[in-house]
Order: C-alpha cells, then sequence, then structure tokens
C-alpha cells in the first residue's frame, strides 16, 4: 500500500519549524514526520489524542517524547486539535494507493469554500518509473460538500498492478473506466472499493484482496478462499445493505475475511482433518496402538502384585 | 508557495524505521529536514553542487549534511545520482 502526500514546503512553515528545531531539536522533527505518516494512514488523517499512546507504541516514538512533540506542535500550530481529533496542518492533500481521494485538509476545503472559483492544475511527471498523475480540478461556485465526490473521479489515477499477487487479485475485480453502473457507487468514487466479479456484493480494495488471499495462503487454507467469499456474499444478501448514503455504512469485509470467516475455515479444516485421521488410520498407527487385552493383563497384574 | 509530494508506502516506512533503529531519530530527523527545504524545483535532488548554499540555508555544518546523506544513501533513503543525491520517497514538486 502507498500513498502520496502533498506536504506544504518548508518555506511556508519555517518559523514554526524553527522553533520546534530551537526546542526539541533534530529529534522532534523526526518524531513531527513520523506522526505525520502515521496520520496519513488513518482514515481521513485523524487520531484521538487520547489514542497517541497506542500511536507511539506502532511509530515506536516513546509516549512521553511524542506527547511532549505533539503538545508543542499543537502550541506552534504544526498540528491542529479538533473535537478530541489531531490533524497536521502541513499535510494539503492525501491520495492513496487505489487513486482515490482519501484525505483533504480542511484548510485545503476551506480554501475551495472561500473562493468561489478554484483553478488547480496537478501535474506529476512520468519519473523515474513513477506513476504519473495528471488532473484538473475545477470548481465554480459549489458547495464543495455537494460536489466533492463528482471531482473526485478527476483526481483518480489508476496504478497498473506491479506484483504477482496484484495482478491476481486484479483479475477478480471489475475493472473500472466502462461506464458500469456500479462506478457511481460512493464505495467506488469516495473509497476506491470495487465490486468481485463472481461475488458482487463484495466490495474491496485490490490490496485488501491480496492482503486476504496472502492470509489464507499463511494459514494454508488458500484453496477455501472461495467457500469464504461465499459465506460473505450469503451474509451480505440477508442484510440488504441501503448504500444510497456513506461509504461507511458499508461493513468491513477485510475485517469478516480475515477474522470469524477465517477462524471458522481454520476450525472446520481442523475437524475435517481429525476425522480424517480417525476413520482412515495409517498401518503404522494401528500396529502401534495398544491392544485393549494386552491392556487389561498388564492392570491385572499390577493390581496383584500390590496386594 | 510550494509543496512537495511525498510516498508513504509500507516499504518505505520499513526503511525510515530501520534508519531510526540504526541512526536515531535525530538523524533522521536531520534528513526530513533537507527533504523539506530542498528547493521545490529540485524534485527531491540534493544536488553536490548546491551543498555550501544548503548548509547555510540550513543551519547545519558541511561534514553533517555529508554525513547524513551518507547514511541516508547507506539506508535505502536516497539514490546516489551524477548530479548528487536523490530522495526515494519524494515523486515530484510543484509550485501551488
Amino acid at each position: 500500500m502507498s500513498i502520496w502526500v502533498k506536504l506544504a514546503a518548508a518555506d511556508l512553515t519555517d518559523i514554526k519549524f524553527s522553533r520546534l528545531i530551537d526546542i526539541q531539536g533534530m529529534e522532534g522533527v523526526g518524531t513531527f514526520h513520523t506522526l505525520q505518516k502515521f496520520l496519513c494512514t488513518q482514515i481521513e488523517g485523524l487520531v484521538r489524542y487520547e489514542e497517541l499512546a497506542t500511536a507511539s507504541r506502532i511509530i515506536r516514538v516513546s509516549e512521553v517524547k511524542l506527547l511532549a512533540t505533539v503538545d508543542l506542535c499543537l502550541e506552534l500550530g504544526l498540528l491542529t486539535k479538533e473535537k478530541g481529533f489531531i490533524y497536521s496542518d502541513t499535510v494539503c492533500e492525501c491520495l492513496d494507493s487505489f487513486n482515490s481521494l482519501k484525505l483533504q485538509n480542511r484548510k485545503y476545503v476551506k480554501k475551495f469554500r472561500e473562493k468561489s472559483v478554484v483553478k488547480e492544475d496537478v501535474s506529476i511527471e512520468k519519473d523515474k518509473g513513477c506513476v504519473s498523475l495528471t488532473s484538473n480540478l475545477i470548481l465554480s461556485n459549489l458547495n464543495i460538500n455537494n460536489n466533492i465526490n463528482s471531482k473526485v473521479e478527476e483526481f483518480t489515477i489508476l496504478t497498473p498492478p506491479e506484483t504477482e499477487d496484484e495482478i491476481e487479485a486484479e483479475k477478480h475485480l471489475e475493472t473500472p473506466g466502462e461506464g458500469k453502473a456500479w462506478e457511481k457507487d460512493n464505495r467506488w468514487v469516495s473509497a476506491g472499493w470495487r465490486p468481485m466479479k463472481r461475488f458482487p456484493l463484495c466490495w474491496l480494495k485490490r490490496s485488501d484482496l491480496v492482503l486476504v488471499i496472502k492470509r489464507y495462503t499463511d494459514a494454508e487454507v488458500q484453496h477455501r478462499v472461495g467457500a469464504a467469499f461465499r459465506v460473505v456474499q450469503g451474509t451480505l444478501e440477508g442484510r440488504k445493505l441501503d448504500m444510497s448514503g456513506s461509504f461507511a455504512k458499508y461493513p468491513s469485509i477485510v475485517g469478516w475475511l480475515t477474522g470469524y470467516v477465517l477462524s471458522d475455515v481454520l476450525r472446520s479444516e481442523t475437524e475435517a482433518s481429525r476425522l480424517k485421521r480417525v476413520s482412515d488410520p495409517t498401518p503404522v498407527q494401528r500396529t502401534n496402538y495398544p491392544s485393549a487385552s494386552n491392556f487389561v493383563n498388564g492392570l491385572v497384574k499390577s493390581v496383584a502384585r500390590s496386594h | 508557495m510550494g509543496a512537495i509530494w511525498v510516498r508513504v508506502s509500507e516499504e518505505q516506512s520499513n526503511l525510515h524505521k530501520q534508519f531510526v533503529i540504526k541512526n536515531g531519530i535525530a538523524a533522521f530527523g536531520l534528513l526530513i529536514w533537507v527533504k523539506l527545504r530542498l528547493p521545490v524545483a529540485n524534485c527531491g535532488l540534493v544536488k553536490k553542487s548546491e551543498t555550501n548554499l544548503l548548509t547555510k540555508y540550513l543551519d547545519i555544518k558541511k561534514s553533517q549534511l555529508n554525513k547524513v546523506l551518507k547514511l541516508g544513501c547507506e539506508g535505502g533513503l536516497l539514490i546516489k545520482e551524477p548530479l548528487g543525491y536523490r530522495f526515494c520517497d519524494v515523486f515530484a514538486s510543484k509550485e501551488s
């Protein structure tokens, strides 16, 4: 999984960074940047202030140091705290690997709200084998909340599958760009999820599908992936989901597939292997197994000896 | 106003973690500081010809800069090029 993050260059935040370096030295910059990367991987780039202790363990920075840096950055204005959540002010935009707009900095959104007409060209040249991104965003007298989704598509780019796993996963997912009905769905537009070809109710990202296949392969039950998807499809059919609103209503398919469905599969697999062993013992097992008569005779002898 | 596009990937994160474990968070911070304060037009390239200017701009010693660039190169965060060192995770930059 990779994410492209647009960071404000230092000339915009020079005084803030200089203060940070004066107080905490380069350690402060390193800690801030590590936290910033962590924020970019979180949903909407937010993390709860209370959950910073957990974050410190994930990013391997000591809790005390992280809290000190966060407090200083909040004071300096490199980070902002709103309703208990923290986000980075130097992150302008964030595009996730599936080419969908994942995060927009609040200031960035405000900028759109303030200006009635915004024209921006984002161009990343094809350089050093990197994926090119070219998009144009033109918003005119729009309410950003209502129209952002329709414009997100212009931001999207499709990265070709690189690894073998990604190529394999891509085969099972619907391909965008053919004007199909699902392409207007919020799950694709906002989150980059696509329906599977065989299981149309299962919406996943390519990276998610790679993860699921990897988990099943690691657990040596890769031959049961299809069965697991059938279970999920059946569950979703029973639920009758209304996806007219936010894509957040859609349940975490990956969570199911790598959680309870996988544990069910593993349990049934273990039981099946046990049954196989009991019903079809090998000749070696049969010869090694002690006979009941020998066992009883030995027991009688030992009791007689004790008396 | 300027901005740089940086890639955050699992591979890069692992490299960063290893770099921090090996060289400490201060060295990592310095490397980030160099990345952030590079001219936007350089697209993540630290030019040899601009080393003196950069040290003044970053307010660090030349030996410090050279050392951290070498460490970054050893850690896989930078690639050595004829013109200088290039940051692997800076894809492009643009005046906005």
